[in-house]
């Protein structure tokens, strides 16, 4: 009897991990998730240490670096538009995915041979950017071909979580080679390209290109139109606008004239504008929590830890509740955040919570709105239509840098805080109220 | 490609990729261990004893593996000759380390003082070494030390160091670090400069408390950047660079009152002349940094017969020659001639001028 039992029991653990996730989570999704977890690892590994190595090694003004940032967040914008519209085109999204991965694994090696030549490491550093530019949009564009619709946030969620696992294992990884090796950047650039190298194989080899149908581009409502119902009865599908042929970025463009994605568009930017960056939030919560600046990178560690348990499970409420929904709690849990920020002399204990709001607030946005977009896209111009959102929200931070930083100049820091937070409540009010005016289309792809 | 194909051709990338990291550690590993007294960057201090006010590791020093054990070569205190003081680039056991060697003969085997510093100062009597202690969390302190080269306190730096001086009376020890985002969230840098009392080690000023007037009126914005300090010989004020929007302006400021004013634009990391009546800075060009000099009475600007682009706080070898690093050895120029620079000490940076 008991062993039977207990091999009933073990049964059902087997029967429960294999329908609990991976079973609903496809391949693809999953190894799109380990391509990223294995480049995050080896593009930290070498953000972290950077700066170190700019600075003592090459012996280069920091402000030289902070040029060479600024270059790329320009060309970041553009290179993701170029990606999103050329792998559309191609319907070559695995391929797009493979170029900027693989761009970004020959500057590690690259790093190695550039001597004290400033401007080699500038053209690397931009290099490195454009191939990111260039991936995030077809590799978001995958993923959501790949999952089935109904677990699209779930697929991101999953996504999202193994990234920032190798995220927060990159610079452990760093500093344990500086350990080792002290001094010895150039063992992270070598180590950090083989890293590289096994995403890199993990996409090549294993992760299944997906384009689009391409009789859904033609009939998007073939299905209802088979199944016999009249134009009528398929309301919805009279308010998908014709998607113009080819992908360009009129075309992209185009998609704003989808009711429900120019709604997620216009929610996603004014949410953006309402956003401090995380370095500044970062950089209050220290000063408030009186911490030493050599706990500074503890608070992203937190953060990120929050974030990477917190993917999945927001996922798949999202999938469950309604992902509206849960993309406006995140924006909640970050107002939370703000009026934390706000009230003085809080506890050190309810403070460090912040970061707990603030990992869930990244876990229910950031993979929830690309689910979000990519349930309204047509799937011929996913990429174009992901990159889209993507270039808006990124305007949009920056000119709420921007507005961050003259309300503060002509104010104050903590009425900028303030001014943020009304901000906040009611672009969240907003975008609330227009998703929920502008629901989901049901179409048939 | 068929499925068994590739899981063989990835299991042969992992492999790979594992012993070349593997290999390449390993082999790393054993370079840095190669070198007497190696592990070289890691631990700066490591004599140093947490408990009180422990002495600065020297030559020879019990049960420290990071100090070199032939006790002959190492000063135990300062020379009492006019020497420099500098961080020694050459490689081997001592790279990174303090050393010195007199004026008089710099050809001379420098002496190590031990102590491991990203960049260093000293002057009358006082000395600042900046280092990285780096591990899981990059550690960034200054160490306050004296000519006995004993420490006498400790600073935690928010951020990776760039400049140090002090003023030439001993009184004060002025620090500028770069500040920057984390990876996670990469940005632009900005600089954080304070002023602090050698005596007792503790933060006389933030330079973001001060005041700025420029052309008579207050000058204010949020953006505002400090750095590159230089004190007067009476160590009461100092000049230093205050950039804003794109601008560099020097900045001449009174460290008892607060207050300090735009003098002159276009100025970096600007080093006053031992008589206080001419610095030297660097300004950046289409081809990188130029050196010049400015004659604070006048306001006149002499470009240095240096061509390429020095990015350096310069240091006064007397009142006509600078000195400056360039590659990994210190330069002199001379502020007033013709002449074409000349190597002053090679395998060196960040040099100090001492003249007891």
């Amino acid at each position: 009897m008991y062993p039977i039992e207990s091999f009933g029991a073990a049964l059902r653990v087997r029967h429960w991990l294999r329908s609990a996730l991976w079973r609903r989570v496809d391949r693809n999704v999953l190894l799109l998730g380990l391509t990223s977890f294995f480049t995050d690892i080896s593009s930290e590994m070498v953000a972290t240490i950077l700066p170190l190595y700019i600075i003592y090694t090459l012996q280069l003004s920091p402000l030289q670096f902070g040029v060479v940032d600024g270059l790329y967040q320009g060309v970041a914008v553009l290179m993701r538009l170029a990606g999103g519209i050329l792998s559309d085109r191609w319907q070559g999204h695995k391929t797009v995915t493979g170029i900027g991965y693989g761009i970004s694994a020959i500057c590690r090696l690259a790093l190695l041979l550039t001597g004290t030549s400033w401007n080699a490491v500038a053209a690397l550093v931009v290099s490195d950017r454009i191939g990111k530019g260039l991936r995030t949009a077809p590799r978001d564009a995958l993923l959501a071909l790949s999952a089935r619709s109904a677990e699209l946030a779930t697929a991101f969620g999953v996504h999202r979580a193994l990234d920032t696992a190798g995220a927060m294992i990159g610079p452990l990884v760093a500093f344990l080679l500086l350990g080792l090796v002290p001094g010895g950047f150039d063992v992270i650039f070598v180590v950090s390209f083989c890293f590289a190298l096994i995403g890199l194989a993990v996409l090549i080899l294993f992760v299944e290109n997906r384009g689009a149908d391409p009789a859904a581009r033609a009939t998007p409502c073939k299905a209802h139109h088979h199944a016999g119902h009249g134009p009528l009865r398929c309301p919805n599908c009279r308010q998908m606008p014709p998607i113009l042929p080819g992908a360009s970025l009129r075309s992209a463009i185009g998609l704003l004239r989808i009711p429900r994605f120019s709604a997620l568009v216009a929610s996603g930017s004014v949410l953006a504008l309402a956003s401090l960056s995380d370095g500044f939030v970062f950089l209050q919560l220290q000063r408030q929590l009186a911490l030493e600046s050599g706990f500074f990178p503890l608070l992203y560690v937190i953060t990120s830890l929050v974030y990477m348990l917190c993917a999945i499970p927001a996922g798949r409420a999202a999938d469950r509740l309604g992902r509206g929904r849960v993309f406006i709690a995140g924006y909640v849990l970050l107002l939370g955040v703000y009026l934390m920020l706000l009230v003085p002399e809080l506890p050190r204990g309810v403070l460090a919570c912040s970061l707990l709001l603030l990992g869930g607030y990244y876990a229910a946005t950031d993979g929830v709105l690309s689910a979000l977009a990519s349930a309204t896209l047509p799937a011929p111009l996913r990429a174009s239509g992901l990159a889209l959102l993507a270039s808006a929200i990124g305007v949009a931070r920056l000119c709420s840098s921007i507005l961050f930083g003259v309300i503060w100049t002509s104010v104050g820091a903590d009425a900028a805080l303030f001014a943020f937070a009304v901000g906040l409540l009611i672009a969240a009010a907003v975008a609330a109220l227009v998703l929920r005016l502008v629901p989901q289309v049901q179409y048939e792809f | 490609m068929s499925s068994r194909l590739r899981i063989i051709a990835f299991a042969l990338i992992c492999a790979v990729s594992v012993l070349v990291s593997v290999g390449y550690v390993w082999l790393r590993k054993g370079q840095v261990a190669a070198l007497p007294g190696g592990r070289a960057g890691e631990a700066p201090v490591a004599a140093l004893d947490p408990s009180g006010i422990p002495a600065l590791p020297r030559e020879g020093s019990h049960g420290d593996p990071d100090v070199r054990p032939d006790a002959a070569a190492g000063p135990a205190v300062l020379p009492g000759a006019p020497f420099v003081i500098f961080r020694n680039t050459a490689l081997g056991p001592d790279y990174g380390r303090l050393a010195t060697v007199l004026l008089d003969d710099v050809s001379r085997p420098r002496a190590s003082a031990g102590l491991r510093c990203e960049r260093a100062y000293f002057a009358a009597g006082y000395g600042v070494c900046l280092t990285a202690d780096r591990g899981v969390m990059t550690a960034y302190k200054a160490y306050l030390f004296d000519r006995s080269l004993r420490l006498v306190h400790t600073l935690p730096l928010k951020g990776i160091p760039s400049r140090t001086r002090v003023s030439p009376d001993g009184r004060h020890a002025a620090i500028t670090v770069f500040v920057s985002g984390h990876s996670y969230s990469p940005g632009t840098f900005s600089t954080h400069t304070e002023i602090y009392r050698t005596a007792d080690g503790s933060r006389v000023v933030e330079l973001e408390q001060f005041s700025v007037e420029r052309d008579g009126k207050p000058f204010r914005a949020v953006d505002f950047n400090y750095w590159g300090v230089t004190f007067t010989p009476d160590g009461d004020r100092f000049y230093a660079t205050l950039a804003t929007s794109g601008q560099n302006y020097l900045i001449e400021g009174n460290i008892d009152t607060r207050q300090a004013r735009v003098v002159h634009a276009g100025v970096e990391c600007p080093s006053l002349s031992p008589d206080g009546r001419r610095l030297v800075f660097k300004r950046l060009g289409k081809a990188g940094w130029r050196l010049y000099a400015l004659d604070l009475s006048t306001g006149s600007e002499t470009p240095l017969p240096e061509e390429r682009s020095v990015d350096d706080q310069v240091e006064w070898l007397d009142p006509e020659r600078i000195l400056y690093a360039l590659g990994n050895d210190i330069w002199e120029v001379s502020v007033e001639g013709e002449e074409a620079p000349s190597v002053f000490l090679a395998n060196a940076y960040s040099p100090a001028i001492v003249r007891p």
